[in-house]
């Protein structure tokens, strides 16, 4: 292998053109000190990760508190719901009741997003559980402002912890693709809030009764790089949403007698907690994502 | 202010992190927006946690707003209180593996204030 002993603008040693016989390499690189401390020998990073830098303190499934959540069980009848049991629509089909909650979804989605809550509603009286993902829902949360202002706040606290980290930076000697198993950035990860989408477009379009609010979410970076020359870094943040499509207790409390927008919203609402409660129906995850190029300067 | 034991006073339970055990409160409600109150609140509920987090690997407590259907002559278990009752709850607070991770003050079931952070939650997002 050839040597390496060109001096870089800050004094330190920079990459040569060379040829390794018999590998890919094409050019060494020389080893990595502080990258930006003193002395000022800046190094290029390049990290494929992901590297989480977000995470919700809970996870999909279950309660902060480490117990399942009640509206990911089914078939449980659970003793305070016991009163639903006297209601008129305790006594209808399975037909009916999917029905109903067929006419929930469609009276509170409209277009594209209509076809996504009905392919829901057939996932879960299909009784198959899992996790669904849709690219159409991803475009929906892509265009929310909910979305915007969400990622606007969280970016504000995640630029200045990835400067930090870079300063404080020490490269190992792994290869890059095993050091992003290692966190690297050493960033501890920021709290996630939950994304709520309450507003009335929300509710008339079709993410209030598909989401509603999520339950959980990671936000990761990948392709990191740190361009050492002009000091700035670039990255692709890639968040994970989660939701959980079934009911509990509460929404029936806060929802059983909803007759916005129509005279049987309250029912349908009933309907959905019975088939998963009292019949077979069985609720899903909800995964959604969103991947947003971001970049920052070093100073 | 008065902190009392609610019954369940204690539910322990295998959970999604571990050894888990959440107990409950009561008291009379006070503003979160009072930083005074807020200072006696977080010194209250850690002085009632005492030395239990150390103990499992997920501690949680759980403070109620006294009510007419919510208060000492209560008798339902942990289930009865979740989804019945959140529209009560004040407070909750978590230890995951010994460390305070998380005290959110809660306003009409949407969190409100984050104790730790010391600094309002905006927008709310409902305690679900």
């Amino acid at each position: 292998m050839a040597g390496n002993s060109n001096p870089g603008s800050h004094g330190g040693p920079t990459n040569n053109a060379i040829v390794d016989t018999g590998t890919m390499c094409v050019q060494a690189s020389p080893l990595p000190g502080v990258i930006f401390g003193t002395p000022r020998t800046l190094t290029n990073i390049h990290l494929p990760g992901p590297i989480l830098v977000g995470k919700a303190k809970r996870d999909p499934g279950f309660n902060y508190d480490g117990s399942r959540a009640e509206d990911m069980i089914a078939g449980d009848k659970p003793a305070k719901s016991a009163v639903i049991k006297s209601d008129p629509m305790f006594s209808k089909s399975d037909d009916d009741l999917n029905a109903y909650m067929r006419s929930l979804m469609t009276s509170l989605s409209i277009g594209d997003m209509e076809t996504v809550a009905l392919e829901m509603q057939k996932r879960f009286a299909d009784g198959i559980g899992g996790t669904y993902h849709s690219p159409i829902l991803d475009a929906e949360i892509a265009n929310n402002p909910a979305f915007v202002t969400y990622h606007g706040a969280f970016l504000k606290r995640l630029e200045p912890a990835i400067t930090a980290s870079l300063l404080a930076y020490t490269p190992s000697k792994l290869a890059p693709r095993m050091e992003s198993f290692l966190n690297p950035l050493s960033l501890t990860p920021l709290t996630m809030n939950l994304l709520n989408f309450s507003s009335f477009w929300d509710k008339l379009f079709g993410l209030g009764i598909t989401v509603h609010q999520v339950w959980s979410a990671k936000a990761e970076l990948k392709r990191f790089h740190v361009e050492s020359s002009n000091r700035f870094w670039t990255c692709w943040l890639h968040y994970t949403f989660w939701d959980h499509f079934g009911l509990d207790w509460e929404d029936i409390l806060k929802h059983g007698d909803d007759r916005i927008p129509k005279y049987h919203t309250g029912d349908q609402f009933k309907a959905w907690y019975i088939l998963q409660h009292y019949r077979r129906a069985k609720p899903f995850i909800t995964e959604m994502s969103r991947k947003v190029f971001i970049s920052g300067r070093i100073s | 202010m008065e902190i009392i034991p609610l019954s369940p006073y204690q539910h322990e339970f295998p959970g999604h992190y571990g050894a888990s055990r959440s107990d409950y409160f009561l008291t009379s409600p006070g503003d979160w927006r009072d930083a005074g109150y807020r200072a006696r609140l977080d010194e209250m509920l850690r002085k009632t946690a005492g030395d239990t987090p150390k103990n499992v690997d997920l501690y949680s407590l759980y403070l109620y707003k006294k009510t007419a259907s919510l208060n000492e002559t209560f008798s339902g278990d942990a289930d009865a209180l979740r989804g019945v009752h959140d529209e009560d709850l004040i407070s909750y607070v978590r230890w995951l593996r010994g460390d305070l991770d998380i005290f959110y003050l809660i306003e009409n079931g949407d969190v409100v204030y984050d104790l730790l952070a010391n600094e309002p939650v905006t927008p709310p997002w409902e305690f679900d």
